[in-house]
């Protein structure tokens, strides 16, 4: 035989196992971060206590990594609706962007008396209409003409993020600005408030958690969007009107999106500026993926990856190490919590020469 | 020379020597000749089962369906179903016969209202459902079951539990926007018991579980929703024949309690067994539609290949003639 | 399963030898006393872009040069300025490992050092922003420089080489700053030759090495003798070799990526801000304001001028650079029109630092365009 390896896939696998794979995955990852370390002549046991000191260290660390939590954990809620119908939205970045736009847009344009109450849900529900806006484009292509949704998608978030560069440098540029490119900073009406210490998004994040749980699990359009996901002939059977029910995913998945970039603009930049997305997009597909498209288990990730950038950030200064180690750290514990899926879905064993003989 | 099938009179017919699988394992290896098929039978399901399809003629028919010169284009813009027009009478099973491909999986979904019609009319009880969506049609109140050929890639969604894919016939009547599963629940375990499905509970995702056991699921869901018509595409494709002589007998049970049955198969002889009338299909045209007890497997397939009714009748007088 | 783990534990048990080893290794890092200042530098990009980060790096080193023993520095790379969370993160960790003069070096972070200088809780701790223009009265203080004299000088250069007239020029974005260093760069090239075509490139976006490459590449097919950028990487300069006849100018760091087609650079001398200001930071007698450092401070600079530009021309330029030195010389001397033919600076007028910051458009002879 030629190949001495069969990789099988398997039938079933005991939750138990699926954890100890799991746990697994992170403790080598761990080892093997690091022994990357120790080749590159770094002490591994300070860069990790380091990482966990920099995400939790004081209360204004673990108050950073909250804030970075948000974002991330609504924006991998947007996501995981739209992976629940098997819609790759690799857009909630540029759906980001235009909720930002969108929030940006009213507090640009309210005057500055305007009661906070009043902004605030003005900018929110504007912010919702631009992500989803966003969101419904590509949506709408795909349920009538059935184009590539990864590609377009993905396009959106140039667009987006182009555009927003074109205002902050253009039309919308701060004529108080002294001539460098930035749009004019939020008045104080427009500002989310904190609660504990913590921009509000935090409660928006649990809100959002517990309403996209039970938007999926117990409401019938969510068992619609699982049902497309899963088969279109399916749906088509049971009778769903497909395209209705893609375009309402889209405009939930980019609807969230566009909340988080209504907080990381109202709370966070306290105006817009082109990057406003920051790759939160991006990092939530990761997270969503992680979290098995669980809105609950999303959570945990997401605190969990904010802690990483946290506490890799903080290396960086604390030990003086490159930016570079820290995405050493990060990638690897990535390959192999999702290299555990694959263990997880197949069962890889050496054929034993004895049994060949047939 | 190694033949691997399930049709056990292909084994009588040309082997020497048969081997009986079952579950991965070799069972038994046996001259041809010393077994009986029925025999072969009990090593291949694993018990005895009863061989035959019982068959009874309902008198009180009332016609439900009709197909009134349908033509349907495939992608390509040919004609996938031509013309074709039938009517179905409750109490009856119709057998569909014909070569693959010959435009019965065409023929189920355009019933279902799953597909564009290009031409003709379809009365379910005096309306014409030609133009409606499945969704319309259940508005109408019609009660259609299909068994569609894909069972885990179109009546079924695989990686849900049984609980879940009962919903799916479920969900549209329910008011409002919230999801009720209790309902199912209990609908799923009546289902269990009674089709005796084995599954290791109602959660257990239903690509988990053996074909017949999935048949039955969805057979059960269907029928669950008293149907006055049911589709049933190549029902008993992939099963054994333990699982497949289950299935007639739900299939039988319907008619008697009037329902109106489409049966789409490939065997030619349970389509004699089972089947009132047996319409035969030919590149997407009907060449005939027969009682079996007046025609032989041969005609139908005759029928299958082009020929018209007319013709085999003319040609069997013809050699009555020669003889 | 249990085989795994076997060899799961021999690994974890192997790396805990090791680490305790180096772990030893690794002691008397830490200095014992604490030094008069430490700096924590926030940058951009990375210490060897062999452009703005890197001319902020090495005026880091000077200084630190300077200051010997009374000085320490620590520093962060790639950190986004859109990102005011990165920002403030960034600093605070930098204060939490003891330092006292924070230095943002990127216009985005300003948002972030204002709240924290502003904030109460860092009242010990200086705030020196790249390129704002807010600040306070205790511990915000903002820096910039008069690019527009070097980029006049490069100016001059490149029409000396450019026999047929055309110089490209790579940009950022449209926008006031960039657009003082193409019509400076403008003028002075007038001043050698009046027909000067300039031909601007925009290409939206600071640092993408392809992008400035493309657009690089596009002037040069667009006759381009002379290319010269206002971007972060040094990708034009690339192109200009890769094409073998036309010459570059540099900008931000004194970097030849080009050979002998390198011409000259317009660059920032930081260390002439840094010594100055951590001296008086040390000495208690720092005051914020808003530094606008020129050629006569030093902060601006030009690279020697290559060979390639005829010497009478060079003397032209340095006569006109120890003009600027001792103050005597103002880029933006009127008459100016802009290419819409609307009057930038009337004759006999100068633009003083409010007036050369609020230009918005280009001058005549320059032909821009967006990709």
């Amino acid at each position: 035989m030629t190949n001495p390896i069969r990789i099988t896939k398997r039938a079933d696998l005991s939750r138990r196992n699926e954890i100890l794979i799991r746990l697994l995955a992170v403790v080598l990852s761990i080892v093997c971060a690091g022994l990357a370390l120790m080749i590159m002549g770094l002490d591994p046991i300070k860069i990790f206590s380091s990482i966990i000191e920099g995400c939790a260290g004081t209360e204004l660390r673990i108050k950073q990594t909250i804030v970075k939590a948000i974002p991330l954990t609504i924006a991998s809620l947007g996501i995981i609706v739209a992976f629940k119908m098997n819609f790759w939205n690799i857009g909630a970045e540029g759906q980001i962007t235009m909720g930002a736009f969108g929030a940006t847009l009213v507090a640009l344009n309210v005057p500055p008396t305007t009661p906070t109450a009043v902004t605030l849900l003005l900018m929110f529900i504007c912010a919702v209409i631009c992500g989803a806006i966003w969101a419904f484009i590509p949506a709408i292509f795909k349920a009538k003409l059935g184009t590539n949704e990864t590609i377009f998608t993905l396009m959106m978030n140039y667009v987006a993020i182009k555009f927003v560069t074109y205002l902050q440098y253009g039309p919308w540029i701060d004529p108080n600005g002294g001539g460098f490119p930035r749009i004019a900073q939020f008045t104080e009406n427009c500002i989310l408030p904190s609660v504990l210490g913590v921009n509000i998004g935090w409660i928006f994040a649990i809100i959002c958690v517990v309403l996209v749980y039970l938007f999926i699990n117990h409401t019938k359009t969510g068992y619609e969007i699982t049902v497309v996901g899963q088969s279109y002939e399916t749906a088509r059977y049971a009778g769903m009107n497909i395209s209705k029910i893609i375009v309402i995913a889209m405009l939930i998945s980019g609807g969230l999106c566009g909340t988080v970039g209504m907080i990381q603009a109202s709370a966070v930049e306290k105006t817009l500026v082109a990057t406003i997305a920051n790759g939160y997009g991006f990092t939530a597909i990761i997270t969503a993926w992680l979290s098995k498209l669980n809105p609950i288990t999303c959570v945990f990730i997401c605190v969990a990856f904010a802690a990483l950038i946290q506490g890799g950030a903080y290396i960086q200064i604390a030990l003086g190490v490159s930016s570079a180690v820290s995405s050493v750290v990060q990638g690897l514990i990535l390959f192999f919590v999702l290299g555990s899926e694959f263990f997880i879905q197949y069962k890889v064993s050496l054929k034993h020469k004895d049994k060949e003989v047939a | 020379m190694v033949i691997i099938t399930h049709k056990l009179n292909e084994v009588m017919e040309i082997s020497d020597r048969v081997t009986v699988l079952r579950k991965g394992k070799s069972i038994e290896t046996l001259n041809t000749k010393d077994v009986k098929v029925s025999q072969l039978i009990e090593l291949v399901v694993g018990k005895k089962v009863d061989l035959s399809i019982s068959k009874d003629i309902i008198e009180e028919k009332t016609e439900i369906l009709k197909m009134d010169d349908v033509t349907v284009l495939d992608p390509e813009g040919k004609n996938a179903l031509e013309d074709v027009s039938f009517e179905l009478c409750t109490h009856e099973i119709l057998g569909v016969a014909g070569v693959a491909n010959s435009g019965q999986k065409e023929l189920c979904e355009a019933i279902a209202g799953l597909i564009k019609v290009n031409k003709g009319r379809i009365f379910f009880d005096e309306q014409n459902i030609v133009g409606k969506t499945p969704r319309e049609i259940i508005r109408l109140g019609i009660r259609m079951g299909f068994i569609p050929e894909d069972r885990l890639g179109m009546g079924l969604v695989a990686s849900m539990d049984i609980v879940h894919n009962i919903i799916l016939k479920d969900y549209q009547n329910q008011p409002g926007i919230v999801l009720r599963r209790g309902p199912c629940i209990e609908k799923a375990k009546r289902i269990v018991q009674e089709l005796d499905i084995q599954t290791p509970g109602i959660t257990t995702p239903v690509k988990k579980l053996s074909g017949g056991n999935i048949q039955k699921v969805l057979l059960g869901r269907e029928i669950d929703s008293s149907p006055r018509v049911l589709i049933t595409a190549y029902p008993v494709r992939g099963l054994d024949i333990g699982a497949s002589y289950k299935i007639y007998d739900l299939l039988n049970e319907q008619k008697k309690k009037g329902v109106a049955v489409i049966f789409v198969g490939e065997d030619l002889d349970v389509l004699m067994d089972l089947c009132d009338r047996i319409m035969v299909l030919c590149h997407g045209k009907v060449t005939g539609i027969v009682d079996p007890e007046k025609v032989t497997k041969d005609d139908i397939g005759l029928l299958m290949t082009g020929h018209s009714m007319e013709e085999i009748e003319a040609d069997k007088k013809e050699g009555e003639l020669d003889d | 399963m249990k085989k795994t783990l076997a060899v799961l534990l021999a690994l974890v048990l192997a790396m805990a030898t090791l680490v305790s080893g180096c772990g030893s290794s690794d002691e008397g890092g830490e200095e014992g006393a604490a030094t008069a200042l430490k700096v924590g530098y926030i940058f951009i990009g990375a210490i060897n872009d062999g452009g703005f980060t890197q001319s902020m790096y090495e005026g880091a080193l000077a200084a630190d040069e300077e200051f010997g023993d009374q000085m320490e520095f620590l520093y962060v790379e790639n950190i986004n300025d859109g990102d005011t969370s990165a920002s403030t993160d960034a600093a605070v960790n930098l204060i939490d490992q003891g330092c006292n003069v924070i230095v943002g070096c990127s216009y985005g972070y300003m948002d972030a050092l204002e709240a924290l200088a502003n904030s109460g809780d860092y009242d010990d701790v200086t705030f020196l922003h790249f390129s704002g223009n807010k600040m306070n009265d205790t511990n915000f203080d903002n820096w910039f420089g008069s690019m527009e004299q070097a980029r006049y000088l490069t100016g001059m250069a490149a029409a000396a080489v450019a026999e047929e007239g055309v110089v490209g020029y790579v940009a950022a974005h449209p926008y006031t700053e960039v657009q003082i260093g193409i019509n400076a760069f403008t003028l002075g090239a007038q001043a050698v030759n009046p027909d000067i075509e300039v031909k601007v490139v925009y290409i939206g976006t600071w640092g993408d090495a392809e992008i400035e490459k493309t657009a690089a590449e596009q002037l040069i097919q667009a006759g381009a003798e002379v290319v010269c950028y206002h971007a972060d990487s040094t990708a034009t300069q690339i192109a200009a070799a890769e094409a073998g006849d036309v010459y570059a100018i540099g900008w931000n760091y004194p970097q030849n990526d080009c050979g002998d087609l390198y011409l000259t650079a317009a660059y920032w001398n930081t260390d002439k801000y840094f010594i100055p200001t951590f001296k008086a930071i040390m000495d208690g007698t720092f005051v914020p304001e808003s530094h606008y450092g020129t050629m006569a401070t030093g902060l601006i600079a030009i690279d020697d001028i290559s060979d390639a530009v005829p010497a009478d021309i060079k003397a032209e330029i340095e006569a006109v650079k120890a003009e600027m030195e001792a103050g005597t010389f103002n880029v933006f001397s009127g008459p100016i029109y802009y290419n819409d033919g609307t009057v930038l600076c009337e004759e006999g007028q100068a633009l003083d630092r409010a007036g050369i910051w609020s230009i918005t458009k280009e001058v005549k002879g320059v032909t821009a365009i967006s990709n």
